[in-house]
């Protein structure tokens, strides 16, 4: 790819002379020369696509970001200027700036690389670990490293309290050990990011994943490879809407009030334990998945989550469906209409309460037309009144059917006709006062009044 | 016109009563939901559920019981509130407030009831605390989350459903929605008084009924209390009894505190005021005597009548008779404990 550099002229280098002097947050001092260039506002060309490419830095941005100690030929190994695009391309994997004082190595980020490789992103990876074009990256399926480590700020606001906090007793704490400066400079600040907690709160991590699994219409585009086929198949409907499901668990829930108690994605879907990194996201049919059947116990009952689930009773539980189809929204009212989806419970449900609809209306119809006009207009309920009144009310029961039915009718009468309520039995009462009478529309309404 | 009559021939208090349910449905259910939103939940779920953090699951240790409270800490406080007011003052939140019960009750009211299943008649205590130990201890065993029957969430979905696009509304096909719809019709439009949902599955009120039989032990707290020398036997307060908590027993009315609501309508309906939401008599004022007849007697408000026991010595019989009943609620309670106890030692025998 050709690269067009705008020119450099002296007139620029005495901007830039001026404005280094201007620069007074500068944690490295730029030992290369690369912001000679690149912190110059409108430093932009057009690439062969015809894009608009912007390669200006902003310093404030730059030196207050985690790497902001780190001069920038330690991850962009370029070698001769100007240089190629691809030359600079950093690689996540390679040697890192950092040294470990323990061990006097170069830090490397190769054991990340190694598990991410393996996990469910890392598959198909073409461009390796070197970022590349963003363009072409949000083509590709899988994400690259800077899709969620987007080197910001290197603290972010709310934790901020809580490092200064932190970093103030470095020195007492930390310091009696870890002597020399260049300690304290370098890995207080990276240890204790990790001690103050991580970068993240679960809400970020779930923003993290969300950005890209809560968009449908890329997520429509993914394909799957069958484990035993090798076959690319489309994502299905459940994995699609996986956000959406999730949404309605008491896990996102729980996080979209604040309540840090919830469960963000990584907490369930990244395997924990020795020498892991937290980049392994494997599949669930996957044997060492954490969301695997085998594994549910162990991922469910984590410190501080459902510590119970580890044991063997409660298998039954941590196969509870988090990602539940129940719950989530049709997206299209025409998807109630694709053969595809007739095997789905709202399919069902919208069937059987199509032909209970159909069979009520035609019921009432033929009811209202029919029965309505010869049947006794009783107000007892459709079913149970009549044990009702001989298990509530301690009513014998009666042994003739056509008896029972005057009984009750004229129950019904009493209790709304007359005002006074008799102090004799009501049994008697009815006996007394067999004579069928002209029965009333009465209602429980009615009936209450008295 | 035959609605106006109708609706002027409710109760006062009951008039009273309906309003305060539509007013707590307005608050507490969608559209509007105000009342859950000034916590920032759209719906009565999350921080305010009520009815999730007393399961018991296997292993289960004192600190995981704790994590459930504290995520759920606005329910717990709500659930511990309402279990003190029905301690003092009967289950006031289950018939004047609860919004899920009382819109199931409104409903039926609305309905002509000849098109009404009866289910007050049913054992209810029997199969509402036999549910409510299945609820506890074998539904969250089994991964059955006690979150898809729970009406807490349905009842609130499915006005959301109505009250939203259509793409809401199809929440309704799905199966928890599908069940839950049926649950709501059968158990409440459909009911007789709208309130079988209470009386037989709603683990809230189960609770609530234990701390109101409990509650009505003593004297001081308020409860729905029977005078037994004045009630006549007319059985027109078991009629209009909601909950089913009414029953005639030697043509004396009789109430089961583990079902009362203390809804009132009884008090109304009751000509002889021989029923009353109060507390036990509390002046020892001597009885007026003449001629060996007392006057005036102080009534002798009871709020639990001593069912099982022969109330005179000519039907003693009848009370040395084995009761299905008790029997079948000690069998409830011991299985549960049994449960509880067995897991409990399974664990720790596994380590």
């Amino acid at each position: 790819m050709r690269v067009l550099f705008l020119g450099l002229s002296s007139a620029f280098m005495l901007i830039i002379f001026s404005m280094s002097s201007l620069e007074a947050k500068e944690r490295q001092t730029d030992p290369d020369g690369c912001l000679i260039c690149h912190a110059l506002e409108g430093l932009q060309y057009v690439d062969k696509k015809g894009v608009l490419r912007v390669a200006s830095i902003d310093k404030a941005d730059y030196f207050s970001s985690l790497h902001g100690s780190v001069p920038c030929t330690d991850c962009h190994r370029v070698k001769t200027y100007p240089h190629d695009v691809k030359e600079a391309l950093a690689d996540c994997a390679g040697n890192c700036h950092v040294e470990e004082p323990s061990k006097g190595e170069a830090f490397t980020h190769k054991a990340v690389v190694k598990e991410f490789q393996k996990s469910t992103h890392g598959q198909g990876r073409v461009k390796d670990f070197g970022g590349g074009d963003r363009l072409d990256e949000e083509a590709e399926q899988n994400p690259s490293c800077r899709r969620c480590h987007s080197n910001t700020a290197y603290i972010p606001e709310h934790q901020m309290a809580k490092f200064k906090s932190e970093f103030e007793h470095t020195n007492t704490e930390c310091g009696k050990c870890h002597l020399g400066e260049t300690w304290m400079n370098q890995f207080s600040g990276h240890i204790l990011r990790r001690l103050v907690g991580s970068r993240w709160n679960k809400q970020d991590i779930n923003q993290s994943c969300t950005q890209c699994h809560a968009d449908l219409k890329r997520m429509a585009k993914v394909k799957l490879e069958d484990s035993d086929t090798k076959q690319k198949n489309p994502a299905s409907f459940r994995w699609q809407h996986s956000v959406e499901s999730y949404e309605r668990t008491l896990h996102s829930r729980l996080l979209e009030v604040g309540e840090e108690k919830g469960a963000s994605c990584l907490d369930c879907h990244i395997q924990r334990g020795e020498g892991l990194h937290g980049h392994g996201i494997l599949k669930d049919e996957h044997k060492l998945a954490s969301t695997h059947p085998d594994q549910l116990g162990k991922t469910c009952g984590a410190v501080g989550c459902h510590e119970y689930a580890k044991s063997a009773l409660n298998s039954g539980f941590v196969k509870t469906d988090m990602h539940a189809l129940d719950q989530v929204a049709i997206p299209d009212v025409r998807a109630l209409f694709d053969p595809n989806n007739w095997h789905r419970s709202w399919f069902w449900g919208g069937l059987i309460s199509l032909v209970l609809a159909l069979l009520m209306l035609l019921g009432s119809g033929f009811w209202l037309l029919f029965i309505y006009p010869k049947a006794k207009k009783s107000a007892d309920p459709l079913l149970g009144s009549e044990r009702f009144e001989q298990v509530m009310l301690g009513r014998k029961p009666k042994k003739a059917p056509v008896k029972a039915t005057a009984a009750k009718t004229n129950v019904s009468q009493k209790t709304a006709d007359a005002p006074l309520p008799s102090i004799e039995p009501a049994i008697e009462v009815n006996k007394a006062n067999l004579a069928p009478t002209e029965p009333l529309p009465t209602s429980s309404g009615e009936r209450a009044d008295e | 016109m035959q609605a106006i009559e109708k609706l002027k021939a409710i109760p006062k208090a009951q008039k009273y009563r309906y309003a305060l349910i539509l007013l707590s449905s307005i608050s507490f259910l969608g559209p509007l939901a105000y009342l859950p939103q000034l916590t920032g939940n759209s719906d009565l779920c999350g921080q305010l559920c009520m009815r999730r953090f007393y399961l018991y699951f296997p292993g289960m240790s004192v600190q995981d019981f704790f994590t459930h409270v504290s995520v759920a800490y606005i329910g717990v406080i709500s659930f511990c509130l309402i279990l003190l007011t029905t301690f003092l003052f009967g289950r006031l939140w289950c018939s004047f407030l609860c919004p899920v019960g009382g819109l199931a009750e409104l409903g039926s009211r609305l309905l002509n009831d000849r098109w009404k299943i009866e289910f007050r008649s049913l054992p209810q205590v029997q199969i509402r605390y036999g549910y409510f130990g299945v609820y506890l201890v074998l539904m969250p065993l089994l991964g059955i989350s006690a979150c898809t029957l729970c009406n807490f969430i349905t009842i609130p979905r499915l006005i959301e459903a109505l009250s939203g696009e259509y793409r809401g509304l199809l929440y309704i096909l799905s199966s928890v929605g599908f069940v839950n719809l049926g649950l709501l019709f059968i158990l409440g439009f459909f009911a007789s008084k709208g309130r079988a949902y209470c009386q037989l599955l709603c683990p809230i009120g189960a609770a609530n009924g234990l701390m109101n039989r409990f509650g009505a032990r003593f004297g001081f707290t308020h409860h729905i209390r029977v005078e037994k020398n004045r009630c006549t036997g007319c059985n027109v307060c078991a009629r209009s009894c909601m909950c089913g908590a009414i029953k005639m027993i030697d043509k004396v009315a009789v109430v089961e505190q583990l079902s009362c609501m203390s809804c009132h309508e009884c008090v109304d309906v009751c000509e002889w005021n021989a029923i009353e939401w109060t507390t036990a008599s509390r002046h020892k004022t001597p009885k007026r005597i003449k001629k060996g007849v007392e006057i005036f007697p102080e009534p002798k408000w009871a709020a639990i009548n001593p069912i099982n026991e022969p109330a005179t010595a000519s039907n003693s019989s009848v009370g040395k008779r084995l009761n299905l009943g008790r029997l079948i609620n000690g069998l409830i309670v011991s299985m549960v404990l049994a449960f509880v106890l067995t897991t409990t030692a399974w664990n720790v025998l596994a380590g």
